[in-house]
């Protein structure tokens, strides 16, 4: 036993300190739960694991509207297998998909065999829409402090994973039978006409092994020094990095003092992000603080997807 | 007793054409329902390219049939197991040669649950139980373990098929070839 505790090398105790400390992470949003700070549906509570030192631009929760205030969000094309189209408004011709198109409320998405498609809903859901599968997103919106998503699925097959973001969810599934709301849980939504509606357990590492692996495609995109005010030019990748890649940096645990994360606000290059796998991401260096992060700039009308 | 209920005859037959007529009736009857329907077109006249549109056109468009042809019926099956595509004729002489089916089919006649259940454990590789495994994927035994797997609503072999059940059908057949999650928890 002791010889092969001697053999380990600097690089494994990396890893399992790297383990270990996720475990934590995941301990801590678990207490939370138990204790009722459940951060899915109250904006104002704080997220779980979010960092004591966090900034503003770092904070895991995506803003409230004014109350009354509706705005139409969007979806994005994360991955693609095989065949799949999508009928971007009614009675118009279905148009091939492609990673980053950006969809709005009122798409239909069509899969063909052996195929997939996910994407990014709003702020808050990740859908993979599977095999033979037709599935329309008749609303994204965020009215006031509620995200509200519909799909609607004529048939097929979808993993569907709505995180927590600070806002209250309201995602709901409607099929020919039967109508069914996802709350902040990851769920695989089944209907064909001889089963009907069926939820099986969601491949979760599938899942977020796309949603890495579609953070990691973005950072290549920006690497390098750029003059905007915006960490990404497209607004939808933007909204992205907002509310999936900051999420996951609020995750991490709180840095101890003296760490050179905590040496100036909005230091994202300096983030454990490099340790969880994804290569530095382009943000604002040192004290420079973000000042219009969905303002204009050359990212076009600065919406959120 | 009451008049009312008593027994009635039908007005203009006689005692002796009753009898003949009523035979004839059932006789068309059960003509009739033996008969198989036929319709008019088949959604792959329409949608057989084999372009990536005219393939998706062609789902869409048996997802929406009351009845699948046999013409619908082998250019999904086809298309589903990654045969080439192509005339009813081309894709017929592919169903033989695999032993998908042994007689001659109608091209818009409503195709035959049976022979479709045969054609699926043929390509999936479906054993079967040990009836099927003794007297092979004859369409009844085919038929019968694929409702016994709820891939299908309990038909039996004469049975026409819907689009939307041919889809669910073969969606479950890649999940079992692609090894999908959800389908291997089924079986277990």
């Amino acid at each position: 036993m002791m010889s092969r505790l001697k053999t380990l090398r600097p690089s494994s105790l990396g890893v399992l300190l790297l383990l270990a400390s996720l475990a934590t992470a995941q301990d801590k949003g678990k207490t939370d739960k138990t204790t009722g700070t459940d951060g899915d549906d109250t904006a104002s509570s704080s997220s779980p694991g979010t960092s004591p030192g966090a900034t503003p631009e770092s904070s895991s929760k995506a803003e409230a509207l004014p109350k009354g205030t509706v705005k139409v969000l969007k979806a994005i094309v994360m991955k693609i297998q095989g065949i799949a189209q999508a009928r971007l408004k009614p009675k118009t011709k279905w148009v091939k998909l492609k990673v980053n198109d950006v969809l709005e409320p009122g798409a239909v998405i069509r899969t063909g065999r052996k195929s997939f498609v996910a994407l990014r809903i709003g702020k808050n859901a990740t859908v993979l829409i599977e095999r033979q599968s037709r599935i329309a997103i008749p609303t994204i919106l965020q009215d006031g402090d509620t995200l509200k998503t519909r799909l609607k699925m004529q048939f097929g097959k979808a993993d569907v994973k709505v995180d927590r973001v600070g806002l209250r969810n309201d995602f709901g599934v409607a099929t020919p039978t039967a109508t069914m709301a996802v709350r902040g849980s990851r769920t695989k939504l089944i209907w064909d006409p001889v089963r009907g509606f069926a939820i099986k357990t969601s491949e979760r590492n599938r899942l977020h092994a796309i949603e890495v692996a579609y953070a990691n495609s973005i950072s290549a995109l920006l690497s390098g020094g750029d003059g905007s005010s915006q960490r990404y030019q497209l607004p939808a990748v933007e909204a992205f990095y907002k509310t999936f890649i900051l999420p996951l940096l609020g995750s991490f645990p709180p840095a101890e003092p003296g760490d050179p994360r905590q040496s100036g606000p909005g230091n994202l290059t300096e983030s454990p992000i490099s340790a969880l796998g994804l290569p530095a991401l382009h943000g604002p260096r040192g004290n420079r603080k973000i000042t219009n992060v969905t303002g204009g700039g050359g990212g076009g009308e600065g919406q959120d997807p | 007793m009451d008049s009312r209920f008593s027994a009635s005859r039908a007005p203009g037959l006689s005692n002796g054409l009753a009898a003949p007529a009523v035979t004839l009736l059932m006789a068309l009857l059960l003509t009739a329902g033996c008969t198989r329907t036929t319709l008019k077109s088949s959604v792959a006249d329409a949608h057989g390219d084999t372009d990536e549109f005219a393939e998706m056109d062609f789902w869409d468009g048996i997802a929406a049939a009351p009845i699948v042809t046999n013409h619908d019926a082998l250019h999904a099956l086809i298309l589903s197991f990654g045969h080439k595509a192509g005339d009813f004729r081309s894709e017929l002489a592919l169903a033989r040669k695999r032993a998908w089916v042994n007689e001659a089919l109608a091209v818009n006649e409503s195709a035959r649950i049976g022979w479709i259940a045969r054609a699926v454990c043929m390509e999936t590789g479906i054993k079967g139980n040990l009836t099927m495994r003794m007297f092979g994927p004859r369409e009844r035994y085919a038929l019968i373990h694929l409702n016994n797997r709820r891939w299908l609503p309990n038909m039996s072999p004469e049975q026409a098929v819907s689009g939307a059940v041919l889809i669910a059908l073969l969606s479950r057949a890649e999940d079992l070839q692609t090894g999908a999650t959800d389908e291997i928890e089924e079986d277990a």
